[in-house]
């Protein structure tokens, strides 16, 4: 079973090293990245169409949050054709970010923070 | 008495027919005329008669006295005879007998008949020897003369010796022997000049003569008028001695003829009369028909004014002008009051009347009698007599001339209980009606659909809107002006757009109250069309305004309720977001800490553990303050000088302003104040002035601009800045949230614009933004200056 790449795109330091750690121990990823915000994933995808098979995502956060990026990233996955699964990681437990997530296509499902190792082997299972 | 009415009778027969009375003047003046003319004519008659008898008197009185001449003559003569039967002397006896009378022509004795002697000879020789008695002209007067042994005149006949005249020959006897005969010849004009005919001539008469002539036994007329006497008004007399008729005719055979003229005048006097009377008739025969007529009028007018007075469905008396009392009452009226003709006889007038009603009555009695009006007509009440009340209408005309002194009245009366009673049962269905109407908790009001205004509000209308009805129907545009200048154009288009249509409508709008409050309505109008068909209005206009203001107070409170349950949504996300993102950390790095086995690992998690703790602790703060903000409802206000505060805060960001060389141009004025919490106020300055330095441009020299002005119930104040500005279409909603920042600034931290909106928000202020990307932000922050009363109550 290859290993899948994963990326995240948080603003929370804490929460990418922690994640970092955790999906180090799992080795069941490989080449994590991580981004601060939307705008900056979405700037390094158009310019280098290099799409994860795993993406975290988080709602909150500066400049562009999880929606917008969401927005842009589902556009841009057509023009990109690779798979590439999108898993929303929110401290946020409201209904309705739930309900929304579910709209987005790209979306495949949405996890409440913390993330830890069962749910990492779960995504890896998934795919 | 009744000779006396015979007598009117028959003047009045003779005034009313002219042509009749005429006719008869005419016949009697005619008839009168006519036998004093008749008279006259008899008198006439009998003058002439007399005249004439008189006359013949005297011609026959000549004629007699001419024959005794003539006997005397011939007695004479035959004296002279002799015993022997000789005459003697003849001749002188003759002549003296001749010279005494003038009407004997000649004498003759004639012995035997023959004619012997003869005087005088000459012109009488053709006489001699004529034998008399043998001649049959002669022969029977000759005999006549001897039978009678009187003297007998023969003729007037043809004489022997010639000429034309009368013999009158005288028998002589001698010794009781017939001897002869005495004779006188007398010619006939002779005998004629002796009558004395000739005077009388030339008068009116005439004269005839005649005798029956021996031979033909006929009459014999001898003078030479006109002998047809048959119709002729005569007189005759007979002279025996010649048997002879001596006739005097009047010459104007026909007096009637002479009456002519004067019967002509009478017939013309008395046409004159006549005419005259039927003329002089005429007139008051006319006048006489006109009084008849007059008189049927009149009587026939009375007829009818009596069925009226007796049969009228309606009370009719005729009363005393002066004192009241009744003259004469009918039987309508006395139904009426309930009173006996001979019980009213005895009464006036006031003694029935209501006190109430009886001071106009009798006011306007004394305007009659004044002659200030000429009738008068009122609605009264009268005293039945078993006590009950009826109306009436009574209608008063007086009975005397203009000028005349009152005297009486007629007065009409038409009960009237019934209408009364009916009109007060619609006055006080009215009334009902009214007053529900009035009951009714809202202005009812009716109007047409294409004039403004109304013809009728409901007295409610003064309570709630302060102006009585009569005050709102008398100015077509009262609805329009008193309207809420905020709602009046669109109320009035969308009436008249209903009105238009005629569809009936239900909306609310404000109107002001005459105190100046503003009074929400409800107006609910509905269409109806009349009996004309015109369309009308009625409408209810309710007064909402409790229930409007519970609504906006509801609404205020709605958007109260729904800008903290966002607020709060904001606040759990908040929550939910930083405290569950910080949990999460810990639970995660304790879970890390927990697998880890080694010792280095472990303690820069430990570390890390650390950095989230007090993260989470900031977080705690900063939410505490947040809450502060948002659980004080009631902060307290202050009248806050704006320039001194701002002053205060760049003296607070001195060190940055130098730093970054931030030039700043306030143009507030020293005098500008504001209603706002001093805390919230520095707070809020920090903010903003902190923010246009943290966001400057990084090309531009900083500047940030403040001034301030008043707008509505607002002061404002303008901060601007020249920095990087904000992508306001991507981050409007977002630019007041809680940690959100949207700039890559390390220095960002999402939570001043949040606090300065909460601030705002709770001193009932609010926050315009405006900005361009690269150019720069104009933050607007609007301070309530009615703050102060809305706050402390």
């Amino acid at each position: 079973m290859p290993l899948k790449k994963i990326y995240i795109i948080d603003d929370d330091p804490i929460y990418k090293l922690v994640t970092q750690k955790l999906i180090g121990k799992t080795n069941l990823f490989s080449e994590p990245k991580e981004f601060n915000n939307g705008n900056e994933a979405i700037t390094y995808f158009e310019a280098t169409t290099d799409l994860p098979d795993i993406l975290l995502l988080d709602l909150e956060m500066p400049e562009m949050d999880g929606w917008e990026f969401l927005d842009e990233f589902c556009k841009l996955k057509k023009k990109i054709d690779k798979q590439s699964t999108v898993y929303i990681a929110s401290s946020s437990i409201a209904l309705e970010d739930k309900l929304k997530a579910q709209k987005y296509e790209c979306v495949r499902d949405f996890l409440s923070k913390p993330i830890n190792l069962d749910k990492l082997q779960k995504i890896a299972e998934e795919d | 008495m009744s000779i006396e009415k015979k007598i009117t009778a028959l003047i009045s027969w003779f005034l009313s027919r002219p042509k009749a009375s005429g006719f008869i003047v005419f016949i009697s003046l005619f008839t009168f005329f006519s036998t004093i003319l008749f008279f006259k004519y008899q008198s006439l008659r009998q003058n002439e008669q007399h005249e004439m008898e008189s006359i013949l008197g005297v011609v026959k009185r000549n004629i007699e006295q001419n024959l005794k001449n003539n006997y005397t003559a011939t007695i004479t003569l035959a004296l002279s005879i002799d015993d022997n039967g000789n005459p003697k002397n003849f001749e002188q006896i003759a002549q003296q007998i001749l010279s005494n009378n003038n009407y004997i022509d000649a004498v003759q004795l004639v012995p035997n008949g023959v004619i012997k002697y003869t005087y005088p000879t000459k012109g009488n020789e053709a006489a001699m020897n004529f034998d008399i008695l043998h001649s049959p002209l002669h022969r029977q007067a000759a005999l006549k003369a001897i039978k009678t042994k009187s003297i007998y005149f023969s003729g007037p006949v043809q004489l022997k010796q010639g000429g034309f005249g009368v013999v009158g020959r005288l028998p002589i006897f001698k010794k009781d022997k017939f001897w002869g005969f005495s004779a006188v010849i007398v010619k006939f004009k002779t005998l004629i000049k002796s009558t004395g005919i000739p005077s009388f001539k030339k008068g009116k008469f005439y004269f005839q003569l005649s005798k029956i002539n021996p031979l033909t036994n006929k009459e014999e007329f001898f003078l030479e008028n006109k002998s047809d006497l048959k119709e002729k008004n005569f007189k005759k007399v007979e002279i025996p001695e010649g048997d002879w008729t001596l006739y005097i005719i009047p010459k104007e055979t026909n007096h009637l003829l002479s009456f002519s003229p004067l019967i002509g005048i009478a017939f013309l006097l008395s046409s004159l009369c006549g005419i005259f009377t039927t003329t002089l008739l005429r007139r008051p025969s006319e006048l006489q028909q006109l009084v008849e007529k007059q008189t049927r009028k009149i009587a026939e007018s009375e007829f009818l004014f009596k069925s009226i007075f007796e049969h009228a469905g309606l009370g009719i008396i005729h009363t005393n002008s002066n004192d009241g009392t009744f003259i004469e009452t009918n039987d309508k009226f006395c139904e009426l009051i309930g009173y006996s003709q001979e019980e009213i006889k005895e009464m006036n007038f006031m003694m029935i009347t209501h006190p109430d009603d009886l001071g106009e009555d009798l006011e306007n009695m004394k305007k009659l009698r004044k002659g200030e009006i000429d009738q008068f007509s009122m609605e009264k009440r009268y005293f039945h007599k078993n006590g009950n009340i009826i109306w009436a209408r009574i209608t008063i005309s007086p009975l005397w001339k203009a000028n005349d002194s009152s005297n009486s009245h007629i007065a009409i009366i038409e009960d009237i209980s019934k209408r009364k009673e009916t009109e007060k049962e619609i006055l006080e269905s009215k009334q009902k009606v009214n007053d529900i109407i009035d009951s009714i908790d809202g202005i009812v009001w009716e109007g047409g659909s294409k004039e403004p205004g109304v013809n009728f509000v409901s007295k409610k209308a003064e309570a709630i809107l302060g102006y009585t009805p009569e005050e709102w129907i008398a100015d077509k545009m009262f609805w329009r002006k008193m309207i809420h200048p905020d709602d009046r154009d669109w109320v009035v288009e969308y009436s008249d757009k209903c009105a238009h249509n005629q569809t009936p409508f239900d909306f609310e709008y404000r109107m002001i109250h005459k105190n100046g409050n503003v009074v929400w309505v409800r107006d609910i109008v509905s269409v109806y069309r009349t009996e004309q068909n015109s369309t009308r209005f009625r409408g209810i206009l309710i007064d909402i305004t409790k229930s409007k203001q519970f609504e906006i107070d509801l609404n205020n409170s709605l958007k109260l309720v729904t800008e903290q349950n966002k607020r709060l949504l904001n606040f759990s996300h908040i929550v939910s977001h930083n405290l569950r993102s910080h949990t999460s950390n810990i639970e995660s790095l304790i879970n890390l800490i927990e697998i880890s086995e080694d010792e280095n690992e472990r303690n820069e998690m430990l570390s890390l553990l650390k950095s989230v703790s007090e993260t989470l602790s900031q977080t705690m703060n900063n939410l505490n303050e947040v809450v502060s903000i948002q659980t004080n409802i009631n902060p307290v206000v202050e009248q806050l000088n704006l320039n001194k505060y701002i002053t205060k805060t760049i003296e607070v960001l001195h060190n940055q302003i130098i730093k970054n060389e931030v030039k700043i141009d306030n143009s507030v004025s020293d005098t500008t104040t504001i209603y706002f919490n001093p805390a919230y106020l520095e707070s809020i300055l920090l903010n903003f002035l902190s923010n246009s330095i943290r966001y400057r441009h990084p090309d531009k020299k900083p500047e940030i601009k403040l001034r301030s002005y008043s707008e509505n119930n607002y002061i404002v104040l303008e901060i601007s800045d020249n920095g990087i500005g904000i992508d306001l279409k991507k981050n409007g909603k977002k630019l007041f949230g809680l940690y959100k920042t949207f700039t890559k600034n390390i220095e960002s931290r999402g939570i001043g614009l949040f606090i300065t909106k909460n601030q705002v928000d709770t001193m009932k202020g609010k926050i315009e933004v405006e900005s361009t990307l690269n150019e720069g932000t104009t933050f607007k922050i609007y301070f309530n200056n009615a703050a102060k009363e809305n706050l402390h109550h």
